[in-house]
């Protein structure tokens, strides 16, 4: 499960890929001094500079559970699989092939030769047991050289890892596991190098070593993160010389910085900013749809909102619509569905809640509160994935007004926020709050089940509101150990329906990845589970 | 004819100082003005400050309808600034009236008893004036949770020792002038001493430190919701309106400008009324 800061970072991580993306891109064969390709002007060189929305708190990918740190460590690593450019389909990693044996069990893996870490050391087998048992044996002994929020999540369903020769592992679950092969592309499935691990510690988080196109260079905390090109890559050296990550907290301040030129690269742009930032010459602006979602979730567990109307009631009195195009602007897409419009199994053949303040008047009538009530709405101040949290909540605080819904807005810091939500239904005391996730590895299971599923009622996931449909729960049970994708797609289509209608959340938007960057920067992709891939951009 | 002589009394006097002062004058007028705008704000404010018009977000001044441009979320700036002086006079003026009151009763009683009673409460007061201000406003909003009551509250509590040393000072002096001997002789009992003698005796430094401190109070108050721990949305209060606009000052400078020059000038006027009223009230000054 996403660890808390996952809501953020959950998007994060899921990084998988191993940075490399670019194999296929035929690398300049030498350091050729400046020969220009007769197409493009690929040019060796430059310094890529990233205005970060807050520090990272480790380099180890396997104890990632944020999206910074999964940003700036992304480089240093491959993974086992990897997502495509721009998708979340799985190609080959460090595992150049794998087989499924029948009763979908045992993976087999058929690893890469001839890959070698940044400190020398090969990559093998006993490298890929090495590093998932790590993270998943509390008896393994270097299972205390960190904290792995996101172990469970990634590996609870493994059973035992086996080497059985060199370059061939064979991973055995528990149950059958639909999105198993994602998750031999997320963040813990980056492989790190045992002796590294051994000589460090708990300090490999401050001196990681990978096989990625990137090496790590220094961190220097509160100021940056460098890493520099890895000449020997396998997949061919990256063009660029050096990957800086620069934590910039505030987004004015990122945005003054990139246009005085100290940063060339930056991520959350302010939504009004943008048409001008388009404008300008010197940046080019990229976008990409996200794997994101932003909302509102009910306490179904108190009333009026265990009262479907009432629930239905203020989805049909907020003006999303207004919300999207008027505060958001570009950086997001109204949203229908929990599910982001990229993620496969998506349907908008939902029940739809269109502004329609008379309709909600008439709901909330029907359900006994003719004149309203009162309630507290929960919002945080500011975090990863929440956009403009409090702008959004006021306006959606006037809009509930209008129908009698009379909202007392209550804003709290986001790591108290993320304490105060994430809690056991016994000690829930919300009635409204903000809450946003990005997913991880591209499954619906991602989204549906870990946030609305009757199972996942914290702590054992993140349905924070206590939101509970039988039918729904079976469902998902089932698409859980189904293999074959067009029946899934059947199953969550069946939920997607059935959760909609129940509007366990005021669903608002799914937010548009989009990063500002210098002009000169080319070649540059986003990916929807977040991180950068720098190993095939270059700089003019 | 013979020259009448005409008394006047002390208050008299200072007044006609203050009436003297061109910038206590205009200071004065100013938070006249402004008082009265907070007062009538339900009849002055052209909208509903909370009412929201996503379609009209960021307007500039001068926008038909929007006499001061729209905020970020399309309210009208120039409601919002007049019953966002409301919130602030209110807890400027209500900030200081409780530390006052407390500051006052604590600093009679340290100054006039002695002993004991004043070494306790001093320290106490010490322990409060260690933290530097704002910080322990922080720490007690922090503690009782974000809200402007609590802010108005906790840089009340912040703003005790101030008086408490004022008023102990004063009474040291005092309780030791014949005018208080007296009164002890003839037994009268301490409480008609403290506020029939004592009390009005320590006016004037209390009435300009109080109006300088008016305006240290609203500061304080618009920094706590600036930092989202005073007003909550969506309330209209100067501090939060500084802070919400300042995320759009390179598009929408207005939005945080307006504002700003709203507590700057209550605070300037404020200001020049203590100063005036510190030399008005001053006995050295008096011929």
């Amino acid at each position: 499960m996403l660890k808390r800061t996952c809501f953020l970072s959950g998007l994060v991580v899921v990084a998988l890929v191993l940075l490399a993306c670019a194999a296929p891109v035929a690398p300049p064969a030498a350091p050729a001094p400046a020969q220009p390709t007769p197409t493009a002007a690929v040019s060796e060189g430059g310094t890529i500079i990233v205005g970060l929305q807050a520090e990272p708190t480790t380099l180890d990918s396997q104890q990632i559970s944020d999206y910074n740190s999964h940003r700036a460590a992304y480089g240093i690593y491959d993974h086992l699989l990897r997502f495509k450019d721009e998708s979340t389909e799985v190609e080959p990693g460090l595992a150049e092939s794998w087989e499924i044996s029948s009763d979908g069990l045992v993976y087999t893996l058929h690893l890469r030769q001839g890959v070698k870490f940044h400190d020398g050391t090969d990559f093998n087998a006993e490298a890929v047991k090495f590093n998932l048992e790590r993270q998943i044996d509390p008896n393994h002994p270097y299972h205390d050289t960190g904290e792995f929020p996101y172990a469970e999540f990634t590996w609870g369903m493994v059973k035992q890892v086996d080497v059985v020769d060199d370059y061939t592992v064979q991973i055995t679950l528990k149950e059958r596991f639909a999105p198993f092969l994602n998750h031999l592309a997320m963040h813990p499935a980056a492989m790190a190098s045992p002796t590294a691990i051994q000589q460090y510690g708990r300090d490999f988080s401050i001196h990681p070593v990978g096989t990625g196109p990137f090496k790590f260079v220094s961190w220097t905390p509160g100021v940056e993160v460098v890493l520099e090109k890895n000449p020997d890559y396998w997949r061919g050296a990256p063009k660029i010389d050096r990957v800086i990550y620069r934590p910039i907290i505030e987004d004015q301040a990122r945005l003054t910085e990139l246009e005085a030129g100290g940063v060339n690269f930056i991520v959350n742009i302010p939504p009004d900013e943008l048409a001008r930032l388009k404008q300008d010459p010197r940046f080019t602006v990229v976008e990409q749809p996200g794997m994101h979602t932003w909302w509102l979730a009910f306490n179904h567990l108190k009333a009026p909102f265990n009262d479907k109307r009432v629930r239905q009631a203020m989805n049909y009195a907020v003006n999303k619509q207004a919300i999207v195009d008027n505060i958001l602007k570009d950086t997001g897409i109204l949203a229908i569905n929990p599910l982001p419009p990229v993620v496969w199994s998506y349907t908008d053949e939902v029940t739809r809640f269109d502004y329609n303040p008379e309709k909600a008047r008439q709901l909330l009538a029907e359900a006994g509160y003719p004149d309203g009530f009162s309630c507290t709405l929960w919002v945080p101040e500011s975090g990863s994935g929440m956009q403009q949290p409090v702008l959004m909540s006021t306006a959606i605080q006037a809009d509930l007004k209008a129908v009698g819904v009379d909202c007392k807005i209550e804003i709290f810091e986001w790591g108290i926020y993320l304490d105060k939500v994430i809690v056991p239904p016994e000690e829930a005391e919300y009635d409204l709050f903000a809450m946003s996730w990005i997913g991880d590895n591209g499954d619906p299971d991602n989204h549906l089940y870990i946030l609305l599923s009757g199972d996942q009622w914290p702590p054992h996931g993140y349905n924070m509101g206590f939101y509970k449909n039988e039918e729904a729960d079976a469902l998902m049970r089932e698409a859980r150990v189904t293999l074959d994708r067009a029946k899934r797609t059947e199953l969550y289509t069946k939920v997607q329906k059935l959760i909609v209608d129940d509007a366990p959340w005021i669903i608002i938007d799914h937010e548009t990845q989009i990063v500002v960057m210098d002009r000169k920067i080319k070649g540059f992709k986003l990916h929807p589970t977040g991180p950068f891939r720098f190993e095939n951009v270059w700089m003019e | 004819m013979g020259g009448a002589v005409i008394a006047r009394s002390p208050t008299q006097e200072a007044l006609q100082r203050l009436r003297r002062d061109r910038m206590a004058v205009a200071g004065a007028m100013l938070l006249f003005c402004a008082a009265l705008v907070s007062v009538l704000a339900p009849v002055l404010a052209p909208q509903d400050p909370t009412q929201t018009n996503l379609a009209q977000r960021l307007a500039p001044i001068g926008t038909p309808g929007y006499p001061l441009g729209s905020d970020e979320l399309g309210r009208d700036i120039l409601s919002r600034l007049i019953w966002g002086g409301r919130v602030s006079l209110l807890v400027g003026f209500g900030a200081v009236i409780v530390a006052m009151g407390f500051g006052v009763i604590v600093g009679l009683m340290a100054g006039y008893f002695g002993g004991w009673l004043d070494s306790v409460i001093m320290r106490l007061i010490d322990v409060l004036m260690a933290f530097p201000a704002i910080l322990l406003a922080i720490a007690i909003v922090a503690s009782l949770g974000p809200g402007l009551r609590n802010a108005m509250l906790a840089i009340s509590i912040v703003g005790i020792p101030y008086y408490a040393r004022i008023i102990r000072g004063s009474v040291l002096s005092l309780r030791e002038l014949e005018f208080i001997q007296a009164a002890r002789i003839i037994g009268a009992p301490d409480l008609r001493i403290l506020t029939r003698h004592v009390l009005p005796n320590c006016l004037s430094p209390l009435i300009v430190a109080a109006t300088l401190d008016v305006g240290w109070m609203i500061m304080a108050a618009a920094g706590l919701s600036f930092l989202g721990l005073g007003a909550q949305p969506p309330t209209a209060e100067w501090g939060v309106m500084l802070s919400a606009g300042r995320q759009f000052i390179r598009i929408a400078p207005h939005l945080s400008v307006l504002p700003g020059a709203a507590i700057l000038l209550v605070v300037l006027a404020l200001n020049f009324l203590g100063d005036g009223l510190r030399d008005a009230l001053d006995p050295r000054l008096r011929q």
